[in-house]
């Protein structure tokens, strides 16, 4: 399931043309994966209608039990930066760290009063772990490559997914909705306290105010 | 300052002086303003590069904030940090050393303090840390912690950005080091000075403490400023420090205005040079041209001087050119001219203009002269006799014509050397150089030779007689002026006696020493005084061989000259009038004497001499005769002497006066005979009974014949005429043995006695071989 995560992502950035063939393929993906559940489709646009991409969503108020183990989520240091730079994960997840680059990086996280404090040599391959045992945001940053940035966020959800560039996001409801359960959305760059919507198969998000900067644009012009 | 070249002196060097003054003052003004000016621009770059050197301290302390805020360590030990933890307190202390900062502070991204480096800055630091947010900014911060100002910069501590969570803040110390470094680079001297309403307040400074409290007093609007510090002068330069702080700052920059003006001081001191050597070029071109101007002025005026000092050999300045010169033409036609009419004056002064001789100045002069170079000489003064009725009767031009007559044949009569001069009137002087006497009198006999022929004026035939006064060098007088008024003394006195037209001066006739001028006023007083004394001569009678009778004679004892000879005072008294008084002094004295004796039994005459004055004198006879009653004397033992001439000056009256006092009884005699021009022929009528011989017969009587002779002839023709005879000057035996022979009556003379005071005659007579005549015995005799 880690793929998700990871095509879009990679779709965004090699396939910019392929809007339409994106949709259809993500379409038959999740189609073919589990028949007779529902899936509901987030959209979020910002204030002047464009997509916001990597807009992390979940859906709260779901006791779908959690079957087994949560897959290990990978975080990858490709071109002197975090890939992905924003990252959803459910509660008590396990961070798997690569290092794509020939450089060595050291990545480190103050949030929430979790300290993280990892050194990733050049062409690190997955051996190093950090698992996150509690909800919220957590911003990684690298102690040699200040422009290095990466947020992710840690829920107490497993339903959630991540907007791609056309900014929906996909969630497929594994039964019946409870009907306390509310659609939530979080982007760093996000300016307003975004209300959780009440589940339904298309939610339409029309963000109110600007975004703020986009903290990557300090990116050194060095790859 | 009334000359010409002094005041072209002045004037040129005053207007160059002035104008040079004020050239320099100019030029020092200029370059003083210029250095100001200089200094003002460099004080305002100067504080331009200090305000950027701030704002560049600030970036670059900004940028290395920002670099320890990326410090790993210190985000770990910010994250973690705990309110007052050491850790963090040990790691911000060790980015400050590293980061050359005074202090650091550390808060969480809630402004609240975390920690800080100093326990001290604690306060400020809290007080900071409110700041902190949004604080990062680019802007100049200064902050006041304590005394001191800081520059602060802050910077979020993220982790990683934007993730803020703490705030690094850094002081750096704005102290005296910093200026101190930024006037060594600068040459400025700079202040940052804390500023309010109240006073000022110096926090930090390149300067000295003198100059600090200097600043704190200052006014320190912004701009421009001298502060006095001392003999030097310090130009500000004030502007606000621009920054986000908590306080009021100034920045003072400043630079002395001395060090400053050096180079300028070369430039004043060439000037100065140049000035003063214009100024001595200047005096010498003056000086020359001033004296170009008075040169020959003075030289115009010494020649002038000289003209009028009647040097007419002088010359004018010659070579001058323009107007001097053409005054030098004029003076010497002017010299010219003055020199004809000096030489007429000169005539005029040293000649008589009738007869064209000298006259009395050139007469001085010239004996001056010969005096000077020793000459033997003699001035002969010469008059005519009787000139005056020549004038009188012939008139003023006859009696021209007979002076220059005269002149010319005196002139004739001198040798070549000497000089005649015509004194005024009808005198004459002639200079002659003499050995002698005798070549005195040879002079003057041929000037009178000269005058021998009469002289024909319009057909009138004049007789001129002449009289001469003779005054030898050195016998007569050692000076000019006394020379020739001794000469004209001898030559009036030659007026006066008969027959003898040439007369040597001679001190006793000349009746105008001063010492007899000084006597003539005393006369009076010295009788009253009781100066005058009677003197006696005993007169011895032959015929009985008794003392008979005395000759009264006066002396004057003066109490300054002492013993005055009679012949010095009688004549002055004669010619003052004094002599009545003396006369009856002596009258009066004589009188009581023989009354006196008299009263002793003694019968003695008193012979008493009376001048021609009283001789003239009506009331004479009565004083004698009231006399002669007072004292109850018997009238024949009184006898007046009278001289010839006294006698003769006024014959009728002194026969009138003499036939009166004959009269009374009283014996008269004829004084001094065969000396004046008498006669027997003029004695026959006067009512004398006695003949008194003059000295000058019997003197010699026993050696010489002829006045043996005269005598023995004269006592004949006397006795013939019923008149006694009285020998004078007796001195020897052999004359009183001669006298006596020759049947004399009466001698008198230093054989018998001399003239002694009347007081001491009496005691004499004890002693005398010849007894006083004594009354009892009288009419023995009778």
């Amino acid at each position: 399931m880690w793929y998700r995560f990871i095509l879009p992502k990679t779709w965004c950035r090699r396939r910019v043309t392929g809007v339409r063939l994106g949709w259809l393929l993500a379409g038959l993906l999740l189609a073919g994966t589990r028949a007779g559940a529902a899936e509901i489709s987030i959209t979020v646009h910002d204030v002047s209608g464009k997509p916001l991409e990597s807009a992390v969503v979940w859906v709260s108020g779901d006791h779908s039990p959690i079957s087994g183990q949560l897959p290990p989520v990978s975080l990858d240091q490709r071109n002197l930066n975090f890939d992905p730079g924003i990252l959803g994960v459910s509660t008590g997840t396990e961070i798997r760290f690569f290092n794509s680059d020939t450089v060595n990086h050291h990545v480190y996280s103050f949030s929430a009063g979790e300290l993280l404090d990892v050194k990733l040599d050049a062409g690190e391959h997955g051996s190093i772990t950090h698992r996150f045992d509690h909800p919220g945001v957590y911003i990684l940053g690298c102690n040699i490559h200040d422009w290095m940035l990466a947020y992710i966020q840690v829920v107490d959800a497993t339903l959630l997914g991540q907007t791609n560039a056309d900014g929906v996001a996909a969630i497929t409801m594994p039964g019946a909705v409870q009907p306390d359960a509310r659609i939530h959305v979080w982007h760093p760059r996000l300016n307003e306290e975004i209300s959780p919507r009440p589940v339904n198969s298309v939610v339409q998000i029309k963000l109110a105010k600007k975004l703020k900067p986009d903290p990557w644009l300090r990116q050194p012009g060095y790859n | 300052m009334q000359r010409l070249g002094p005041r072209i002196f002045v004037f040129v060097l005053g207007l160059l002086l002035a104008t040079l003054g004020v050239t320099f003052f100019l030029v020092d003004r200029t370059t003083y303003n210029q250095a100001l000016d200089q200094i003002h621009s460099e004080l305002q770059a100067a504080h331009g590069i200090f305000v950027h050197q701030l704002e560049s301290r600030h970036s670059a302390q900004r940028q290395l904030t920002a670099v320890v805020a990326n410090d790993f360590g210190l985000k770990d030990e910010i994250a973690r940090a705990v309110a007052g933890s050491d850790s963090l307190r040990v790691t911000l202390d060790n980015f400050r050393t590293r980061s050359g900062a005074r202090w650091a502070i550390a808060t969480d991204n809630d402004g609240h303090l975390l920690a800080t480096t100093d326990d001290a800055y604690n306060e400020g630091a809290a007080q900071l840390a409110s700041y902190t947010q949004g604080n990062d900014r680019n802007d100049l911060m200064v902050y006041r912690i304590g005394e001191s100002l800081y520059q602060v910069s802050f910077t979020p501590v993220y982790a990683p950005r934007p993730q803020v969570i703490g705030w690094l803040a850094l002081g750096f110390a704005l102290d005296d080091a910093l200026l101190d470094e930024f006037e060594a680079e600068t040459n400025t001297s700079v202040s940052l000075v804390e500023t309010s309403m109240m006073s000022h307040r110096v926090v930090a400074s390149s300067t000295s403490k003198v100059m600090r409290d200097q600043i704190a007093l200052h006014d320190l609007t912004a701009g421009f400023g001298i502060v006095e510090l001392g003999a030097d002068q310090e130009v500000l330069f004030t502007a606000k420090l621009e920054f986000d702080g908590t306080v009021d700052a100034a920045i003072v920059m400043q630079r002395s205005l001395s060090s400053s003006m050096t180079s300028f001081s070369t430039l004043r001191m060439q000037l100065l040079g140049i000035i003063s050597m214009t100024l001595v070029l200047a005096a010498f071109v003056a000086w020359w041209l001033a004296r170009g101007v008075s040169r020959p002025l003075e030289l115009m005026a010494s020649y002038v001087r000289r003209l009028g000092d009647g040097d007419f050999n002088a010359s004018p300045p010659s070579g001058e050119k323009g107007e001097v010169g053409t005054l030098a033409l004029a003076f010497t036609e002017m010299q010219a001219g003055l020199s004809d009419r000096d030489e007429k004056l000169r005539h005029l002064a040293f000649h008589d203009p009738l007869t064209g001789l000298a006259n009395r100045n050139l007469l001085i002069q010239t004996l001056d002269q010969w005096l000077e170079r020793g000459t033997r000489c003699a001035v002969i003064a010469l008059d005519l006799d009787h000139f005056s009725d020549i004038n009188n009767t012939l008139g003023h031009d006859v009696g021209d014509q007979v002076l220059a007559i005269v002149g010319k044949r005196l002139l004739g009569g001198l040798r070549e050397g000497d000089l005649l001069a015509r004194l005024g009137g009808s005198q004459f002087a002639a200079l002659i150089e003499a050995e002698s006497t005798g070549d005195a009198l040879a002079a003057s006999n041929r000037l009178s030779d000269r005058l021998a022929d009469p002289i024909h004026i319009d057909q009138i035939a004049l007789e001129v007689i002449a009289t001469m006064g003779i005054a030898m060098n050195p016998e007569h007088g050692d000076t000019s002026h006394t020379l020739v008024q001794h000469a004209e003394i001898a030559s009036h006195n030659a007026t006066v006696a008969e027959r003898e037209s040439v007369q040597f001066y001679d001190v006793h006739r000349d009746h105008h020493t001063r010492q007899r001028l000084a006597l003539m006023s005393e006369i009076r007083g010295a009788i009253t005084r009781d100066e005058m004394q009677m003197f006696v001569q005993p007169k011895l009678d032959l015929s009985v061989n008794k003392i008979v009778a005395v000759e009264c004679l006066v002396r004057w004892l003066h109490p300054v000259h002492g013993f005055v000879p009679p012949a010095e005072f009688i004549n002055l008294a004669e010619q003052t009038g004094h002599i009545r008084q003396l006369t009856a002094w002596m009258l009066k004295t004589g009188i009581r004497w023989a009354t006196r004796w008299l009263d002793l039994g003694l019968h003695i005459r008193c012979a008493i001499n009376i001048s021609t004055v009283d001789l003239l004198d009506s009331k004479f006879p009565a004083l004698v005769r009231m006399l002669l009653e007072e004292h109850h004397l018997p009238p024949e033992l009184l006898q007046l002497e009278v001289t010839e001439s006294a006698a003769m000056t006024d014959p009728s009256r002194s026969l009138k006066h003499l036939a009166e006092l004959k009269a009374l009884g009283i014996g008269l005699s004829i004084d001094d005979y065969g000396t004046g021009h008498s006669s027997m022929a003029q004695l026959k009528d006067m009512p004398v009974g006695e003949l008194k011989i003059d000295q000058a017969f019997t003197r010699r009587l026993a050696t010489s014949e002829k006045d043996q002779i005269i005598v023995l002839n004269t006592i004949g023709l006397a006795h013939s005429m019923q008149l006694r005879v009285v020998a004078e000057g007796v001195e020897d035996e052999a004359a009183l043995l001669l006298l006596r022979q020759f049947h004399c009556d009466e001698v008198q003379g230093y054989h018998l006695a001399r003239p002694m005071p009347v007081g001491r005659f009496e005691e004499w007579a004890t002693t005398s071989p010849y007894p006083l005549f004594r009354s009892d015995k009288q009419s023995d005799a009778a």
